[in-house]
């Protein structure tokens, strides 16, 4: 998908936030090893963290520029939704590149 | 509050097989059921309650984190026993374990009939019926000498009493220890041991916390019969830092079994016989080990006591402080004693899943560089290069100033070999706010990638490494780097006869080792199938890899890891059971910076260094003055006067280790807290207080005003770190899920990631005994 | 003891004249014995042996036979605002019958390396003899509790 290379452009820092082992996070876990590698090959200096932690609710964490932070529950979603809702973040990504102490 | 008891893994049997899977884990029964059950109820109580030192024994049955406590016999807690009354109920609570039915037997002690594992001492079923035994020579975590003849009790149909260290308990056995026999056995064997024991006391560190003495109090007869003259020995010699007077030596060989089989040195021996035995190293040689501190707190006497803090203090008047070391990765749990405002001695505490009750020598003898070079107020270098102190509020104002000043893209930030979590959260969150997306922390490289946990971590956890059967070392000193975590491989290399291959400078690692080459086309022959140890790992059941972080800073560390990872598939060493992928970090600040994402982000330039005009350091010292630009801004903000302070034009002092309330993680992923043991120094505060009044003055207020605020935030970013003492595990990705590396190996050989082990960081640097060790145990 | 002092009268004035006996008798304090009960009790005892003087001034006087057990010894106070803490310790002793030793036999007891000079009790008369421990505010020379040395820049 075209929007995949562009992700570093708009994102500073992608983490993705799942659980080892539960069934919430069952739909992330299996994004995580289809998509990881596609991902990282397009964005090979964008830093994307895979943070797993036993209990918590799956999110998605986008870090634009100037410490502006987006985040998305994960949980109950399928694949394609999690693709669609990592797409959203990189659309939405705020246009202004005004640093917050200007 | 009702103390929480907890689980606690029995010490392994010593059975032939020495598989280091079998545990046995209990769950003591309610207190008050055993307390009233014990046959020789009250003189059973009154012996519990007064005594103190069993509690050592485990240190277990404290509520509270899964690392209790390692109480040295007293030391420590509160006078008049409070504190040891309520310890020594809780130990003399009776302990039903779980195990298998068929390995199960019966004895009974003191008319209390107990289950017991196979192959169990007499003395183990005595600590499960909760009824304790004085010893010397036993260690649990040692071999059994059985010499001291302490521990003896009587069982009936033997004809004389048995030392219960030694034997093992068979099933109907009718243990009794509070017969006249077994009171005459203790108190004539605690004369004999009196007999040449010196009139120290009073001048000996070990008074307050000695064996000796707690257990002649309460096992020992109150009055001697010794009228002739007492036998000296002379001292040995053993280093900078085990003080030896070898007078009040007890012969239990508990030292010389510490160094053979647990630090691997076989420099201690028993020479001569009966009154004449002395312990020594027969020849004139130091004990050069990384873990001979350890044999200070195995010394029941005050033989072994530690050099630099001889004469220093007293037990009884100094406060522990839990907290974790931050010498190397490994996180060992310590306890700071200190008095007032200044840390007198560190000693170890019990975590049977990272350090045992073991930790490396910089890590006990490293604190006397906290009191030295110490940064107490912030200093602002002048037009003419001296520093000179200001106020925080100018001084803030002069960094927030000159931040402000700079394009983003010519700002950097290093984070330290000591940072704690909280401070790199918000040194990550000002500078990223700031546009600043350059940051690394020390050791990782500028450009490392901080994706997958499972690529940074010890996957096996420090513990499960004993279980290996074939380990791979590549570009790492074991011993150098992470002693706790040699040990561990030490134990597998014992305990199932690990075969361990070594990639890397030739080092010796006390424990016997295959040096296979130091270059990288050994490595390449491995992953190909080609060099025999790839045979060697294939056919193992628990095979591991344990790669030093050294490698990150090759120019081809993608090719190596790439090549590890080629080994791992091959010999199946990442399975569903069993990770055995391990890379062990240099630092306590790695794991946290990396799994809070301390890296460089997107489109951040990385490599060059000469386009920085402000760099941020938080207590980073390992860049030259080379490595920094002359006309960049350099902040320093850290607890020592190193080398980066040299450079810095602001200089903002920060608290160290045993000052604060940090959050760490160790090389496996576990994270701990320190908590603060002495005041702060100086004009001092907490690091990310800093960075938060930081923020405020340049315009970028961080969200977070409190301690739990910053955690809130580490939450958002990396909820293991939310996590104290509970360890994540990392799950690895499949070959398929991986991006193609296409480096390519380069023939340099690995080096050497630590070339002192004593001086690492800036608190070994700054430490007097540091320097002398370095000095005696220099490698030629 | 009047037999004594009027002897010891009758001396001074066939020494001195009526006058100066009596200017004399005012410069060593008779005077002021007389309006002291405790100065008069050992200022007119003349048949005592002077045995020593002490750094202060205060004079020791004995008197072996023909007297009352426990009164054999005597101290006359050289100030008028006497204060039986000006004793130094080395009369102490020989005053309250605890030992025979005088001064002179006591004075190698003294230790030289940390022995400070004897000062009488001062309570009651200012505020800079009041002793405060080693880290009280209002002690002069407050101990500095540092226990770390700071970073001073090589040259």
């Amino acid at each position: 998908m075209a929007w995949r290379s562009k992700l570093s452009q708009s994102l500073r820092e992608l983490r993705i936030h799942m659980c080892q082992t539960s069934v919430a996070s069952k739909a992330t876990r299996e994004f995580v090893v289809k998509n990881y590698k596609d991902l990282k090959t397009l964005n090979p200096r964008l830093p994307i963290l895979i943070r797993e932690c036993s209990g918590i609710q799956p999110r998605l964490w986008a870090r634009y520029d100037y410490g502006v932070e987006r985040s998305i529950p994960l949980d109950g979603l399928s694949e394609p939704e999690i693709n669609a809702k990592l797409e959203e973040l990189v659309e939405t990504a705020p246009q202004s590149k005004t640093p917050m102490h200007a | 509050m009702a103390p929480r008891c907890r689980r606690y893994p029995l010490p392994l049997p010593r059975s032939s097989t020495g598989s280091g899977s079998r545990r046995f884990s209990f769950s003591p029964v309610d207190s008050s059921s055993a307390a009233e059950s014990g046959v020789a109820g009250s003189t059973s109580r009154a012996l519990h309650s007064g005594v103190a030192w069993y509690a050592g024994i485990r240190g277990k049955f404290y509520e509270g984190k899964q690392s209790s406590d390692f109480y040295k016999w007293g030391s420590g807690l509160s006078l008049g026993g409070v504190r040891h009354a309520r310890v020594a109920s809780m130990a003399a609570v009776g302990a039903k374990f779980e195990a298998k039915p068929e390995d199960c037997i019966e004895v009974s002690v003191d008319g209390k009939d107990v289950t017991i594992a196979k192959g169990m001492t007499v003395l183990q079923a005595c600590e499960v019926a909760g009824v304790d035994i004085p010893r010397f020579c036993y260690h649990p975590r040692l071999s059994i000498a059985g010499n001291c003849r302490m521990c003896l009790v009587e069982v009936e149909k033997t004809p004389k009493p048995v030392a219960s260290c030694a034997m093992p308990a068979l099933p109907g056995m009718k243990i009794k220890t509070t017969t006249p026999l077994v009171k005459k056995a203790r108190e004539g064997v605690m004369e004999f041991l009196l007999i040449n024991h010196p009139l120290d006391c009073p001048i000996c560190d070990q008074g307050g916390e000695c064996d000796l003495q707690d257990q002649s109090m309460v096992y020992g007869s109150d009055r001697g019969r010794f009228i002739e003259a007492k036998r000296s020995v002379v001292d040995k010699n053993l280093g900078p830092l085990v003080k030896t007077v070898m007078t009040r030596c007890i012969q239990c060989t508990r030292c010389v079994r510490f160094a053979s089989e647990i630090a691997g040195v076989q420099d201690l021996g028993v020479l001569g016989r009966g009154g004449a035995e002395e312990i020594g190293t027969y020849v004139e040689r130091l004990m050069v080990s990384e873990l001979s501190g350890n044999v200070i707190d195995i010394c029941p006497v005050g033989a072994l006591t530690a050099k630099p803090s001889a004469f220093t203090a007293r037990s009884w008047e100094l406060k522990s402080t839990e907290s974790i070391d931050v010498s190397d990765a490994i996180g060992a749990n310590i306890r700071i004693d200190s008095r007032g405002p200044e840390v007198m001695r560190i000693l170890p505490r019990l975590n049977e899943e990272v350090n045992e009750e073991w930790i490396s020598d910089k890590a006990r003898f490293a604190y006397d560089g906290l009191k030295r070079q110490r940064l107490n107020e912030p200093l602002i270098r002048s037009a003419d290069g001296q520093l000179e102190p200001v106020s925080w509020a100018r001084a803030l104002k002069t960094v927030a100033e000159a931040a402000l000043k700079v394009n983003p893209d010519q700002m950097a930030a290093i984070a330290g070999k000591l940072s704690d979590a909280e401070a790199m959260m918000a040194l990550k969150d000002l500078m990223n706010r700031l546009g600043c997306e350059r940051l690394w922390v020390e050791g990782n490289g500028e450009d490392t990638v901080a994706d997958l946990r499972s690529n940074y971590l010890v996957n096996s956890t420090i513990a499960g490494l004993e279980n290996t059967d074939a380990c791979l070392l590549v570009g790492t000193e074991l011993r150098i780097e992470a002693p706790l975590l040699n040990h561990r491989l030490r134990k597998a290399v014992r305990n199932l006869r690990a075969k361990v291959g070594v990639v890397g400078p030739e080092t010796e690692l006390h424990f016997k080792a295959e040096h296979l080459g130091n270059n990288a086309e050994v490595l390449a022959s491995i992953a190909e199938g080609k060099h025999p140890f790839a045979q060697t790992l294939s056919k193992a059941k628990f095979p591991s890899i344990v790669v030093g972080s050294g490698v990150l800073q090759r120019s081809d560390k993608e090719a190596v890891l790439a090549a590890v990872q080629t080994i791992s598939q091959n010999a199946n060493v990442i399975r569903d059971d069993w990770n055995g992928y391990n890379f062990v970090l240099l630092n306590a600040a790695q794991a946290a910076g990396l799994d809070l994402g301390f890296v460089p982000g997107s489109r951040a330039t990385v490599g060059d260094k000469s386009s920085i005009k402000f760099l941020y350091l938080l207590g980073a010292d390992d860049l030259t003055p080379e490595d920094i630009p002359v006309d960049a801004f350099v902040v320093y903000q850290g607890h020592h006067g190193d080398r980066s302070a040299y450079r810095a034009d602001v200089i903002l002092p920060g608290v160290a280790y045993s000052e604060k309330e940090g959050t760490f993680e160790n090389t496996e992923g576990r994270t701990q807290q320190t908590s603060p043991a002495v005041p702060t120094v100086g004009d001092a505060r907490d690091d990310w207080k800093i960075i938060r009044a930081l923020s405020e003055l340049a315009g970028v207020k961080l969200p977070y005003d409190t301690l739990n605020g910053v955690r809130a935030r580490m939450l958002a970013v990396a909820p293991n770190l939310f996590r104290v003492d509970e360890l994540e595990p990392a799950t690895p990705l499949p070959k398929e899920s991986l991006p193609e590396v296409k480096a390519k190996l380069e023939s340099s050989p690995f080096k050497r990631a630590i070339e002192n082990f004593y001086m690492t960081d800036p608190i070994s640097r700054a430490s007097k005994t540091m320097a002398q060790s370095t000095a005696a145990f220099s490698r030629s | 003891m009047a037999l004594s002092l009027a002897r010891a009268a009758f001396n001074a004035i066939r020494e001195k004249g009526v006058g100066g006996a009596l200017r004399s008798a005012k410069e060593q304090g008779y005077l002021a014995a007389l309006l002291d009960g405790n100065l008069a009790n050992e200022k007119f005892r003349f048949d005592g042996q002077l045995i020593g003087t002490d750094d202060f001034g205060n004079e020791y006087y004995e008197k072996t036979t023909g007297v009352q057990h426990g009164r054999h010894r005597w101290v006359v106070y050289k100030d008028r605002t006497y204060n039986a803490s000006s004793i130094p310790p080395e009369w102490h002793g020989w005053l309250h019958h605890i030992t025979d030793r005088t001064a002179e036999q006591l004075e190698g007891l003294k230790p030289r390396r940390y022995g400070i000079e004897h000062t009488r009790n001062r309570t009651g008369e200012g505020e800079q003899y009041i002793y405060h421990a080693k880290g009280h505010a209002l002690n002069p020379n407050k101990r500095d509790w540092k226990r770390y040395q700071e970073w001073i820049p090589a040259e």
